[in-house]
């Protein structure tokens, strides 16, 4: 047994006890902070299974996203319902049934797991397909190829969903007023020289991820949310305030994605070619950066609750 | 004889952190345990930095470790300083021994 197994393995038994920490865990907020930490394990175990890729979006989006807009809606919650706050939601009552479905979906998932190892392994042959015609692409990173060049209705339904998620929380936020969600202590000096250091290292870092997304990990969703989190951040620190007023600009930034990726559907009709046949590098990062945009501000907006934002203090 | 500077520097790293962390979760209240987290791990984590630089040997490696620790302790310096503060305001220190979070809590 070596080393890296061990820990491997390590993480493997961290990931589970996580994840039965934000299943079972009595208290609400307790819930959140496992879900955080499950996040991060979740990223390492990808960057341990050589996906760099999936643990950027995992760290970004799994927990530190994710993990943002559960605490406001926690916090949002409480002051709805104040006995959220030390609400024990679940009444854990064991029942002989309970355990027998348990030990059934075990023993199933047990014997699905050994068969699957006892197999002979066979090569993926939609993956080496991929691998053989990515040079044609252009593109060096294989996941952007698979997400935009080969796969790219995959991606356009996922902003479509993302769309969609927004749009249905729209709809359960309209009538209702939501608390700001700046935090207390905002106005101190330091916290205005934590903003001013990071802001500018956050977008610096969310370009390079997008331009570097065809030829290395990284891509407009890893640098959408790398981009949402400051957009969180100054959320917080009321640089940036919520404004009930839908305005244009946000919404053509919140279409974007669908737009452009629609528009790479299409376009390809002109040329007398099959919809959706590949235009190129360049229209790939036209794609990626409409997608970046509506990755930010959807996530952005979905923190703050509101339809737009507005400049608060400067 | 690097690989043994860059284990030792390891290891003491890794010691710092581990004590940051028996500190945040065995000491009584907010107070000592920001005290210990926030010194300990940074300590760690510049450790833990220095090793990686050493063992890797490149000056790019060194630099944008540099960074990640600079960055780490910003993030830490701003939060805990912003926990310390929201503490303060609910539970100030009394100077007789620890805060008793717990009491606190039920006496609102």
């Amino acid at each position: 047994m070596t080393a890296a197994l061990v820990v491997d393995i390590l993480l493997g038994l961290i990931l589970v006890g996580l994840a039965a920490q934000v299943a079972i865990g009595k208290h609400l907020f307790r819930a959140i902070v496992f879900y955080v930490a499950f996040g991060l394990a979740m990223a390492l175990i990808w960057a341990r299974l050589g996906a760099p890729d999936l643990a950027l979006a995992d760290a970004a989006i799994g927990a530190g996203l994710t993990g943002a807009l559960m605490m406001v809606a926690f916090r949002r919650l409480v002051e709805i319902d104040p006995k959220q706050s030390q609400a024990q939601p679940r009444a854990t009552r064991g029942s002989a049934l309970a355990v027998v479905i348990a030990v059934l979906a075990a023993a199933m998932v047990a014997t699905i797991g050994l068969t699957a190892l006892s197999l002979e392994r066979q090569p993926g042959e939609a993956g080496l397909q991929v691998l053989a015609t990515l040079p044609e692409t252009g593109l060096r990173n294989p996941i952007t190829g698979v997400l935009l060049a080969f796969r790219g209705f995959d991606t356009l339904i996922e902003m479509v969903v993302l769309l969609t998620a927004f749009v249905g929380s729209r709809v359960i936020t309209t009538r209702t007023r939501l608390s700001v969600t700046t935090i207390s202590g905002f106005e101190l000096p330091l916290v205005r020289t934590l903003v001013a250091v990071i802001l500018p290292l956050a977008v610096l870092i969310g370009m390079h991820l997008l331009w570097i997304g065809s030829d290395q990990p990284g891509g407009a969703f890893q640098a959408g949310s790398v981009l949402a989190g400051s957009g969180v951040l100054l959320l917080l620190t009321g640089t940036l305030l919520p404004a009930s007023r839908s305005r244009a600009l946000v919404r053509l930034a919140l279409v974007a994605g669908v737009a452009a990726l629609c528009l790479l559907v299409l376009a390809p009709l002109l040329q007398g070619d099959a919809p959706m046949a590949y235009l190129g590098r360049g229209s790939l990062l036209f794609a990626e950066t409409a997608m970046m945009v509506s990755i930010a501000v959807t996530l952005t907006l979905l923190f703050a609750g509101s339809p737009s934002l507005q400049a608060g203090r400067s | 004889m690097i690989d043994l500077v860059a284990l030792i520097v390891l290891l003491v790293g890794c010691f710092f952190m581990f004590a940051g962390t028996v500190g945040m979760l065995r000491l009584p209240d907010v107070y000592c345990r920001l005290h210990a987290m926030t010194k300990a791990d940074n300590l760690g984590l510049l450790l833990i930095c220095m090793s990686l630089a050493l063992l890797d040997g490149h000056l790019r490696t060194a630099l944008l470790l540099l960074l990640i620790w600079l960055l780490a302790l910003l993030a830490s310096t701003v939060s805990a300083h912003l926990i310390a503060r929201h503490s303060r305001a609910r539970l100030p220190p009394t100077g007789k021994g620890p805060v008793d979070y717990d009491s606190a809590e039920s006496r609102q």
